[in-house]
């Protein structure tokens, strides 16, 4: 199949989603590498991260996959300059070389991301720290089948502030998983959620300190990858076919339409523009000098920002 | 083996040998899935043509529920089975939710897996020397819930239930647009194509975004994420080796 992304991008993809398999516990970890970025997510990674669960899939060794990341936060959501990516407002038109592309793979396509992780017969759980925004919210977190969590997780529609809510109150995972008026909330505010308030919410299993979250997660891992692998297959069958029927895997089309319409407003484009040469935090800076704009990387609940600032492009 | 012509905003691929796909030939449907993802991506193509290359569209196996067990071989053959020709990566995934206007010709015998593509797709021809043979026997993936969306109801049943078709009886079952003589077929599709690929591009896509909702809310998502499930309680897989005694 045609890869898209830079030369660079293509390159880069599988040092930036690393695989391991340990044999002997039957789990498997996919660890997203690219910490100078906060793990945001090019299509080239998505397309790799796509393969590597299709590939799970074909290997009876494993039977547990966890998702992490790697330097100070689990994922920042997808890159957004990125021209194969999001369309970006400054873009005329939403055409089939840069606009469905996107979105055949994240919201819409069967053979895609957003379908990859969700659908899989393999337990899915993901070990989250820092931030946890954007795609990896509503792509990632609300489709695995467990969170662990560390006390600094800050997780939410970071994206909700330049794209508008629709990842996260147009889908059913979340809608699902939190309710409805949490849904809401954290769509059109944009104000992320603390990592206890995630929990009070049902989206994390369990809350742990920074240190202890990597031996949590495998611990949590270790304990089901020892159940009989034929009931595990059968279970995960079966709570796949219930999910079908509550239509949770269903891709969100309506959040990718109306993106598809989304018009922004001359002081919305400036966001952009900033974005495009400093990143998304470089956005964000200039967002908060706007009178009553709020910074979406703060939780609620959490009183401080949730990591100590390293660089990258969504830190203060 | 497999052949693309894009031409005037229309694509045609041309297989050889889909029953492959119904002896569930690993190989192959990637090879089908990998082209088909391409040629649906591709810019210059408004509109897909799927045809074959023989003189049936997809031949009957002589023994077609011998080619399911072999494919399940054991129950945790059942994942890699249903990625392959079940899952949102299989070919019948690919055509049902694709944003491009994708057409079946169809002439001789359509069965097995060529059946699925034949309900995947948005529009048909047949030649009036076409058969459709019920495919839900021997292929969990098959979603019944595109037969009864696309045909007219009881038919779909009375075909599910192990009728086979003519070309006539198919298109007064709905599951057919026109059927031609065979000898007009091509012409038949390549005007068919044509006139598909006048219409406004952002138009077609965002309706079959739209109808991508429609068929979800349907319960088509819900049939061919049933297909690991249909699989382990079909019949096939239940005398190979170590399935009976692992599942207690």
């Amino acid at each position: 199949m045609r890869q898209y992304g830079t030369d660079e991008s293509i390159a880069a993809a599988p040092q930036q989603v690393l695989f391991d398999m340990d044999e002997t516990s039957g789990i498997a970890t996919i660890t997203l590498n690219r910490p100078d970025k906060h793990n945001a997510l090019s299509v080239p990674m998505r397309a790799r991260l796509t393969q590597l669960m299709s590939d799970v899939e074909h290997d009876e060794r494993i039977r547990v996959v966890i998702i992490r990341g790697n330097g100070p936060s689990f994922c920042s959501g997808n890159e957004i300059n990125e021209r194969w990516g999001q369309r970006r407002p400054h873009e005329r038109r939403h055409t089939n070389t840069i606009g469905y592309r996107y979105s055949n793979e994240m919201a819409w396509g069967r053979p895609a991301f957003s379908q990859a992780l969700g659908r899989s017969s393999k337990v899915t759980i993901a070990q989250v720290h820092g931030f946890c925004a954007a795609a990896a919210y509503f792509m990632i977190v609300t489709k695995v089948d467990l969170v662990v969590a560390s006390e600094d997780a800050s997780i939410g529609a970071l994206e909700a502030r330049f794209l508008g809510p629709a990842g996260a109150v147009a889908n059913i995972h979340i809608n699902r998983t939190i309710g409805m008026k949490a849904a809401r909330r954290t769509g059109y505010t944009a104000v992320p959620m603390s990592a206890g308030e995630a929990a009070g919410l049902g989206l994390i299993s369990r809350v742990v300190p920074r240190d202890e979250l990597e031996s949590t997660t495998w611990a949590v891992a270790g304990e089901l990858a020892e159940r009989d692998p034929a009931t595990l297959l059968f279970l995960k069958s079966r709570l796949r076919m219930s999910d079908s029927l509550l239509d949770i895997p269903v891709p969100a089309i309506t959040g990718m339409l109306i993106s598809h319409f989304l018009q922004s407003a001359p002081d919305e484009l400036d966001f952009w523009s900033v974005a495009r040469d400093e990143g998304v935090g470089g956005a964000l800076r200039a967002d908060k000098a706007r009178k009553g704009a709020i910074d979406p990387r703060k939780p609620r609940g959490s009183g401080e920002a949730p990591s100590p600032p390293l660089g990258g492009d969504i830190d203060d | 083996m497999i052949d693309v012509v894009v031409a005037d905003q229309v694509a045609i691929v041309t297989f050889a040998e889909l029953s492959r796909l119904s002896r569930y030939d690993v190989s192959f449907a990637n090879e089908a899935r990998d082209v088909l993802f391409d040629v649906i991506d591709d810019d210059e193509a408004k509109v897909v043509v799927l045809r074959s290359a023989d003189p049936d569209f997809c031949a009957p196996l002589a023994d077609p529920a011998g080619a399911l067990g072999p494919a399940l071989a054991g129950l945790r053959a059942v994942p890699a089975w249903a990625e392959t020709f079940a899952g949102p990566r299989s070919l019948n995934q690919m055509i049902t939710f694709a944003k491009k206007v994708i057409i079946t010709e169809v002439q001789g015998a359509c069965a097995g897996a060529g059946v699925g593509l034949v309900l995947a797709s948005d529009l048909t021809a047949a030649g009036s020397d076409a058969t459709f043979h019920p495919p839900f026997a021997d292929h969990p993936e098959a979603n019944y819930v595109l037969a009864a969306l696309s045909m007219r109801t009881h038919r779909a049943r009375a075909w599910a239930l192990g009728h086979t078709l003519s070309a006539r009886e198919a298109e007064g079952a709905g599951l057919v647009n026109t059927v031609v003589d065979p000898t007009e077929l091509g012409e038949c599709v390549r005007e068919m194509a044509r006139q598909a690929a006048m219409m406004p591009l952002d138009g077609i896509t965002l309706t079959k975004m739209m109808r991508q909702a429609v068929l979800d809310n349907q319960g088509v998502g819900q049939e061919f994420d049933a297909a690991p499930l249909l699989a382990l309680s079909h019949p096939a897989s239940h005398d190979q080796t170590g399935v009976g005694s692992e599942v207690q």
